[in-house]
């Protein structure tokens, strides 16, 4: 297993997790629940478990925040900066470990993000108090934590008017850093920021054109085009794919096509292979992938995520609702005798708490072979 | 959503009990959706009677997870018993019923999942051929078991079985028969009942 991989997670406070823990994942993981159990939001903290720095964790918020509000972004005139405000407003209470085989590599690449909501920031160090904030204006301050090699997030809502024991006190405390001084400090102009492509979680709204055009250049670059074109030749007849007049084509039967007249399933193709194409030794995340394909590709789907997960060398996870993707899943990874892959089922356990199952290459296939149920409990 | 599961031993035990529930379902003693109607989900083949009492074949195949995650809150073991002579550890009935019960206490299950089992007396095959409701027929197979002199070679009835099965592939045993009573009545309390039945 590659050091890069994930092995396990824990994740606290994040979204619909509490105090979640799963491990045992291989180089390519299927997911598998019913609505609502976090199977995305997995994804989304396994992807910010992956930053490299402040200023990267904040493009994965983002990249977060837009697939998961393409729409209401592409309807709205909301700027970034709100989005991402709003997105820690909301979801910021959390802290995603994610553990590799070596535990000083834990450390240094865990990161912890902390949202200032029940908690007072005293010296460096959290201690609890009875605090609740009636402003939430939020101010936020970066502090990497040198001693245990955690960033640490969090928002300093001052200033603000705080409930200490029944007393109203307004904190005086001046401002250190607001949302606009941080991305100015990292560099990032949010207002200008059209899209971010980060090729490693695709989901539909990775269909666009302009994420298509960007992944192809990339694609040309690295020298792999032949093999993208190899493989949309072999799976949908289509000689070429390319960028004319900053539009993707298709050629057919030697005649270039708007892609956009094309169905989902073909730019889901073009998207899952170019990705892992260009994610040499690292990992890729999408989301509902039976989307928009026809399940009588399924096979091949799998057939080259498998083949080229392990050429590349890259870690796969993506989540389905579909019997018919997780049965062929099964099938491919049998035939191809590819044993580096697991299935992780998500449900509720007796509290009613998020919780998972990993199987196992021989545990999945048992399971399938007994039709058992494996889309959630 | 339902939460129990069946254990068996192999094939023939999962299609008996698949027919089993089809016939409880007809009768509207249990409720199971429509979607679900083929049973396969709920009943698991641990591949052997070895493999069923193997605590560690419940770790390796996720069952344990499943228990523990709260996705499984019923189990019933349905097994044979087979002979002394043939496994002197869990062979006859006293040692099979010793067998599963340590199984269930090295499974160590949470409280609130509800964990029963069912012995077919000898096996499986000897338990349908005595259903067999047509007193001639009976007596047919019965004599033919004394003709073939199975019971001196090997004390177990499959040939027989499987040749009932193979002429009457489409035939059902008779599931009002009173030797199905005890199986039929731990089966229902897996499974919601159909409104107004108890």
């Amino acid at each position: 297993m590659n050091n890069d991989f994930i092995e396990q997670i824990e994740i606290k406070q994040f979204k619909c997790f509490k105090n979640f823990k799963a491990d045992g994942f291989g180089r390519v993981n299927l997911i598998g629940g019913k609505n609502n159990v976090g199977k995305t939001a997995f994804m989304e903290a396994c992807l910010l478990s992956r930053a490299e720095s402040t200023e990267d964790l904040y493009k994965k918020l983002l990249e977060i925040q837009t697939h998961r509000d393409a729409i209401n972004q592409l309807l709205s005139t909301t700027d970034r900066q709100q989005d991402l405000r709003r997105l820690i407003m909301d979801n910021a209470l959390f802290s995603i470990y994610r553990k590799s085989d070596k535990l000083e590599r834990l450390i240094k690449r865990a990161i912890h993000v902390h949202y200032q909501k029940s908690q007072v920031h005293n010296n460096s160090s959290h201690t609890e108090a009875e605090i609740s904030y009636t402003n939430r204006c939020g101010k936020v301050e970066v502090i990497k934590n040198n001693d245990s090699g955690y960033f640490e997030i969090y928002t300093r809502n001052m200033p603000f008017e705080e409930i200490h024991k029944g007393k109203k006190i307004v904190n005086k405390e001046p401002e250190k850093h607001s949302y606009s001084e941080i991305f100015n400090i990292l560099d990032i102009s949010l207002i200008n920021v059209k899209y971010i492509n980060d090729i490693s979680f695709i989901s539909l709204y990775s269909n666009s054109d302009l994420e298509i055009i960007d992944t192809i250049g990339q694609i040309k670059l690295d020298n792999k085009y032949d093999i993208l074109n190899g493989y949309l030749n072999e799976v949908f007849n289509v000689e070429v794919i390319d960028i004319i007049k900053n539009k993707p084509m298709l050629k057919t039967g030697n005649q270039y096509s708007d892609l956009s007249r094309f169905g989902q399933g073909i730019k889901s193709f073009i998207n899952i292979i170019g990705s892992i194409l260009l994610l040499k030794d690292s990992v890729l995340f999408i989301d509902e992938i039976e989307n928009g394909i026809h399940y009588s590709h399924f096979s091949r789907l799998w057939g080259i995520i498998l083949t080229l997960s392990k050429q590349q060398n890259v870690q796969i996870f993506a989540t389905t609702h579909s019997k018919e993707c997780i049965d062929t899943y099964a099938r491919v990874s049998k035939r191809l005798e590819d044993k580096d892959i697991t299935f992780i089922e998500f449900g509720r356990d007796r509290q009613k708490k998020i919780t998972s199952i990993t199987y196992d290459f021989k545990a999945f296939t048992t399971e399938i072979e007994q039709d058992q149920e494996l889309r959630g409990w | 959503m339902v939460k129990s599961r069946i254990i068996v031993e192999g094939k023939d035990d999962k299609n008996l009990i698949q027919q089993l529930l089809a016939h409880l379902v007809e009768n509207e003693a249990i409720s199971i959706a429509q979607e679900n109607i083929n049973y396969h989900q709920y009943i698991i083949s641990m591949r052997g009677k070895s493999n069923l009492l193997n605590c560690k074949i419940y770790e390796k195949q996720g069952i344990s997870q499943q228990v523990e995650q709260g996705k499984i809150d019923k189990i019933l073991f349905i097994f044979d018993c087979d002979f002394e002579e043939d496994d002197q550890k869990c062979g006859g009935f006293n040692k099979s019923k010793g067998c599963i019960e340590d199984l269930i206490e090295q499974l160590d299950y949470p409280s609130e999942v509800e964990i029963d089992f069912y012995i077919f007396d000898k096996n499986l095959d000897y338990f349908l051929m005595e259903t067999i409701n047509n007193r001639k027929c009976s007596e047919s197979f019965h004599d033919l078991t004394t003709c073939l002199r199975l019971e001196e070679t090997k004390p177990n009835r499959k040939p027989i079985a499987n040749l009932y099965r193979n002429f009457y592939p489409n035939t059902y045993f008779d599931f009002s028969h009173d030797k199905f009573s005890a199986i039929k009545e731990k089966l229902t309390k897996l499974f919601p009942h159909k409104k107004g039945n108890p």
